[in-house]
Formats: structure tokens, sequence, C-alpha cells
């Protein structure tokens, strides 16, 4: 193939990407490209330069009659680049004028004081005002004990608990350097940002609780309504945004790391999670029965007749080769009513870069849960409609040879990722659009369940399934989170169940 | 010393392109790329956001835009295919390395003498796939086309187009 015939290929893959045209194999091996290779994203960065410059064009009209374009942004787009300069020139002016009449200094009014408990003391090096209702600066609030509201101008309120450190910026910007905050920002301060040294939490119109350790440097941010973005990263470096819902706390360590999400006073774990269904794959039968040695007969069916049984990490282990897969579509409604659940499996020498675990699919892959590894993540992922999102954990790779425990464990809208019984990701949201965390019983007229394989039916016409290449042992299913304890149990005693 | 509001507009009209490709990547949808950037702004020149350099302004501005897009795609869009943020992150340092040419200056100008003079049709095509935020199946149903060759004459344009940047970069040396 030539080298231009090469990149109009490319080009139109990338095209069909973008549009969601892609099954979700190639969805994936695209992302990958552009991962790996400068020269796709080049590609993908003339599309963006091309839709900017075009839409530029035409709302200049130079480019296209004013009747093509939708008529609920008619107006606002023929507005051209020298009104936009104009508009921003008239804010300036306003602010110089502002400026002039109410100049900027130490005592310029940004937020205002109010004692919410008597015994509120400041620090020896509090820097602002300490009088009730007194205006308050740009400056540090140091807060000894007892509790205290600053109530920005931008209609936030910041309620410190003492000790804390809490820096006033500008009435949509502050800092909190230690202790701990309740910040409310009604409409009027949406993004009204509350900084660490490790993040910017920004309001998106909510209530939200925001620690930070003086020692550790460690947060934790817990939202009670709305919703927040989490710009995670110090300043300076590139920060990865990821939104937080009302009901979850997040603990970020002091590079900006998230550490842990949790479900606001609700517990991760089950108290008393189920063993479902123990594939051991110790004895599979001759006629491609794998028994389910839980007991409650959830056995499933090999796809390629007789199982070829391998060594495992505990008595034998099944060997999947392309296209091999074990079915347990007949008890679809089982998994389906999963809401909790944990789903543990041994894996050796994944071969594919995207090598499917566990499926559970709906008619079509429209509506599906999946555990999958992909590369050097441990992914679970679910899709609503055209809507494919994930929670992912990065791991060191995949030793060839060497037995890894994978586990997932999903309650109450979060899941976690565990390797070796090491905790490697958690969240509430995915981390490609931010959609919530989706469970089995989301699943809509639940049909396909498999080991091995995701039938993954584009648009539900064609049919790219995906598949395990490699070796699998001890698969459970518990109905309901175990608790770290529990899979690390698992992790150490391979080849038996939680007691 | 934090850059002065002039400073701050200066650089972000300077960067336009550059922040308002990266958000087209969020929306793909070249008007409300374009609307978001304005956005950005007027947030940058109210919100009263102190930058001490130009560097940690872009960085606050491509992040408030992403953040924007991705709020708009939760509004409008929900069936969305999101593009991963490493991918988006790794775009925006390929630009800032240089190892893709950055959407600004000559270039931009290039590429609208090269717009400008293409075909109604292809102009139009152009339009409704990164301007109107159509996907190509949208626009083969509209134009009654079939939708593998509505992807080969938008690879075949984009081709067209980046040989015609080149030819007028290297012109204009």
């Amino acid at each position: 193939m030539s080298s231009d015939s090469q990149e109009l290929n490319d080009r139109e893959r990338l095209l069909r990407f973008l549009d969601g045209d892609l099954s979700h194999q190639e969805h994936a091996e695209v992302e990958n490209w552009l991962k790996q290779d400068s020269r796709a994203r080049a590609l993908l960065a003339e599309m963006a330069e091309q839709g900017i410059v075009v839409a530029d064009l035409a709302r200049a009209e130079c480019f296209t009659a004013k009747s093509e374009i939708a008529p609920k942004y008619a107006a606002f787009k023929q507005l051209s680049t020298p009104f936009w300069l104009g508009l921003a020139a008239a804010l300036i002016a306003i602010l110089a004028i502002g400026a002039l009449l109410f100049p900027f200094g130490e005592h310029d009014s940004i937020a205002r004081l109010e004692f919410v408990s008597p015994d509120a003391e400041f620090s020896p090096n509090h820097q602002l005002a300490r009088s009730a209702g007194r205006a308050l600066g740009k400056g540090w609030v140091r807060l000894e004990e007892g509790r205290l509201r600053i109530h920005f101008k931008s209609g936030a309120t910041v309620e410190l608990e003492g000790p804390a450190a809490f820096g006033i910026d500008t009435p949509m910007r502050s800092y909190l350097d230690f202790g701990h905050a309740r910040v409310h920002a009604p409409e009027s301060a949406r993004d009204f940002v509350v900084a660490t040294d490790s993040m910017e939490v920004v309001d998106l119109g909510t209530r939200f609780e925001l620690a930070v350790d003086s020692e550790t440097r460690e947060s934790n941010v817990s939202v009670s309504e709305g919703l927040v973005d989490l710009h995670l990263g110090s300043r300076g470096t590139t920060r990865v945004i990821r939104p937080l819902a009302a009901g979850f706390s997040a603990r970020v360590d002091a590079s900006g790391d998230i550490v842990e999400i949790n479900r606001r006073d609700q517990h991760l774990a089950d108290a008393n999670p189920r063993l479902l269904a123990h594939w051991s794959f110790d004895t599979p039968t001759a006629n491609g029965g794998i028994a389910d040695v839980a007991g409650d007969q959830l056995d499933g069916m090999f796809s390629m007749g007789t199982p070829q049984q391998v060594p495992g990490v505990s008595g034998n282990a099944l060997k999947f080769d392309r296209n091999a897969h074990v079915d347990l579509s007949e008890h679809a409604e089982r998994f389906r009513q999963s809401e909790s659940f944990t789903f543990t499996v041994w894996v050796r020498d994944p071969r594919n870069s995207l090598a499917m675990l566990f499926s559970l699919s709906g008619e079509t892959e429209r509506s599906r849960v999946q555990v999958h590894l992909f590369r050097k993540h441990v992914v679970y992922g679910w899709q609503d409609g055209l809507h494919y999102d994930a929670v992912s954990g990065r791991v060191d790779g995949w030793e060839s040879g060497r037995w890894y425990h994978v586990a997932v464990a999903c309650r109450d809208g979060v899941v976690r990722l565990y390797r070796d019984g090491e905790l490697i990701a958690s969240g509430s949201v995915g981390s490609k659009i931010g959609t919530p965390v989706r469970n089995p019983s989301s699943v809509k007229n639940a049909t396909s369940v498999y080991l091995g394989k995701l039938e993954d039916g584009h648009q539900g016409e064609e049919s790219f399934p995906q598949w395990f290449e490699g070796q699998m042992d001890d698969v459970q299913f518990y109905s309901g989170a175990l608790d770290e304890g529990a899979i690390q149990y698992l992790y150490q005693h391979p080849g038996e169940s939680v007691p | 010393m934090p850059l002065s509001e002039p400073e701050i507009l200066r650089f972000l009209m300077k960067s336009r392109e550059r922040i308002a490709a990266a958000t087209w990547l969020v929306v793909q949808d070249g008007y409300v790329a374009e609307d978001i950037f304005q956005n950005v702004v007027i947030k940058a020149m109210t919100k009263e956001v102190s930058f001490e350099a130009e560097p940690p302004l872009l960085s606050w501005a491509m992040i408030a835009a992403r953040r924007e897009g991705i709020d708009w795609i939760r509004k409008h869009r929900r069936e969305q295919i999101g593009i991963d943020e490493e991918i988006l992150d790794l775009l925006v340092s390929d630009w800032e390395s240089g190892a893709t040419p950055a959407p600004e200056g000559k270039r931009v100008q290039a590429l609208r003498d090269c717009l400008e003079q293409l075909p109604g049709k292809s102009r139009k095509l152009l339009q409704m796939r990164y301007a109107d935020g159509h996907t190509c199946g949208e626009i083969a149903e509209q134009v009654q086309a079939k939708l593998d060759a509505i992807y080969k004459r938008l690879s075949r344009l984009h081709a067209g187009l980046r040989q015609c940047i080149e030819t007028r970069m290297t012109e204009t040396k």
C-alpha cells in the first residue's frame, strides 16, 4: 500500500473513531494507536484545526450563507473576532474604571467574617480583620480553634474549623493550606475554587467539604450536593480533571493522585457477600461442561469441545485459545440481579492486547458491563447506548509464565479494581466521559454472559467478538462486594473461596 | 508580578486557535468550541484569576475550556463518544513541544486561504462535519450519499488541505 493511500485509510479510521462508528475493539485499538503514535495525533489535530477555522470562516459569512447556520446559533455565530476583541476591551475598561473608583488594596472587601462558635480564636500570625462583620481582603485566615464562616462577595460561603489556614485570593478563588472547610457555592458562585497543594476543587454550584492534613498533605473531598470537578496535580503541571458527584468522597494524596473513592455514609463492602459461583476448572467434563463447584449449579459450556487443561495456580486451569470461551448465558438473569458484586480470577499470559475476561450483555453490546485487561491496565467497563465508559487501573505489565490475581468489586456506584490483592484503582464515574459506574442490574434484557468473550455486535448488525487468549483459573463471582481483606485472602489462598 | 489584563487578553487571543482546537476535540463542533473559548476569555478577565506567567495561563485556559466542553457534552450530547483524556493531554504536549505544528499564525492563515479556494460542495461538507458537528452518518443521510463515500471524500479533503497548507507555508518562507 502506498504511503498516500495509507494516509487516507488512517484519516478515514480517525473519522470513524470520532463518529463512534467503530466496534469496541476497533475503538480501543485506535485509542492505543493515538497514545503511541504522534503521527496519528497530528492527523487528529489537523481535523480539530480545520474544525475551528471552518467555523470561523462560516461565521464571517465568507464561507456560507447565513441561512445555512443552525437558527439557534445564527445570531451568535455571526459575531466576528473583532466584536469579541471589542467586548473584551470594553470589559477591561469597565474593570479599569472599577479599579480606579474602588482601588484594590489590603482593605478591599473580598469577603466578610462571621463567628459560628464563640470559642473561635485566631493564631498570632493571622493576617486579616478579627471582628465579626468586618471586610476581609486578600490574605490568610489562621484559625487556632473554633469555627467561623467567611462570606465571599461572589455568594460562596466557607465555614472553617480550627486549626486551619485558609487563603483568600479573590471572590472566586481561595486556598486551604490545612484544616477543614465546608463550602457552599450557589449558582452565582459557580466555578468557585478551593485550591490545595495537590489539586483544585472547582464547585459547580453545590456543597462540599474539604479537609487537608497539615503533615501528610493528604486531602479529603466529600460532596453532599451537586457536582465538583477535581483538577488533580500540583500547580504548573498538566492537570487531570475528575468529576465527583453528590454522595461521594475522594481521598487525594500529596502528589494529586486519587487514593480512594468512597460512597459517603455507606460501606463499600457488603456485610455478608455470598459466593454465587466458583469455576475451578479442576475437572471439566469431556463434553465441554464447566462445573460450578460453589453448589448453585451455575455450570457453563466450553465453546471448543473438550476443554484444554493446564497446571493452574491451584489444581488445573483452563487454556483459552482465540474463539474459545465459557458460555454462561443460561444463567444471565442470576448475574443481572447483582447490584453489588465481586468478580475474581487468576490469569496467566494474556496474549491479546485487549483480553476480555468477563462480559454480561443485553440483546446487543449497547447495554453491557465487562471486565478486561488492556495492555497494562485492568478495566471495568460499561456501555449504555452509544456511551462507553470505564474505570481502569494501571499495572506494571504481565510477566510471562506468572499467575496474577485480578479482582473487581462494585457496590453503591463505586467500583474498586485490585491486582494481587492490592487496590489499583477505584471510581464512581468513568474516566472517559464521566458517567456513573453501572452494575449488572443496569443491563437491559441480559442475554449473554461469557468468560473470555464479548459478543460485540456493531449496532446489532455485524459481530466483532473480543476474546481472551491465555489461561484462567479459579474464577469466582460473589453476590456482594468483598472488602480488601477478603480479596487479599483470595490472593494468598489460591483455589479457596472467602470463608 | 502577575500578568496584567491586557497581557492576559493578548496572550489568549494569540493562543485562540490552539485553545479552540483542543476544545473541538472534546465537543467536535467548531461553533461550540469557539463559544467556549470566548467564555474562557471572559472568565479570565472577570473572575480575577491571577497568573504569574503565560504557561500557567495557557494551562489554566486549556483546562477551563476542556471542563466547559465536558460540561457541554453532559448537557447536549449524552451519546457522544468521549476521547480519552490521556490522548488530549498528549495532543496538547505535542503542540507545546512542536512535535505537531500548533494551529496559529501563518499556518492558520494558510489554512484559511486553502479553504477559501475549495469548491462550494467541499466547503459545505467540511462545514457540516467540523463546524456544525454532524456525524458522517448524518451528513450521508442529508446529502443522500453513501456513508463510505462521505468518509473517503472527507479523508481526501484533509489530505488535500494539508498539501495546500504545506505549499503555502513553503511559498511564504
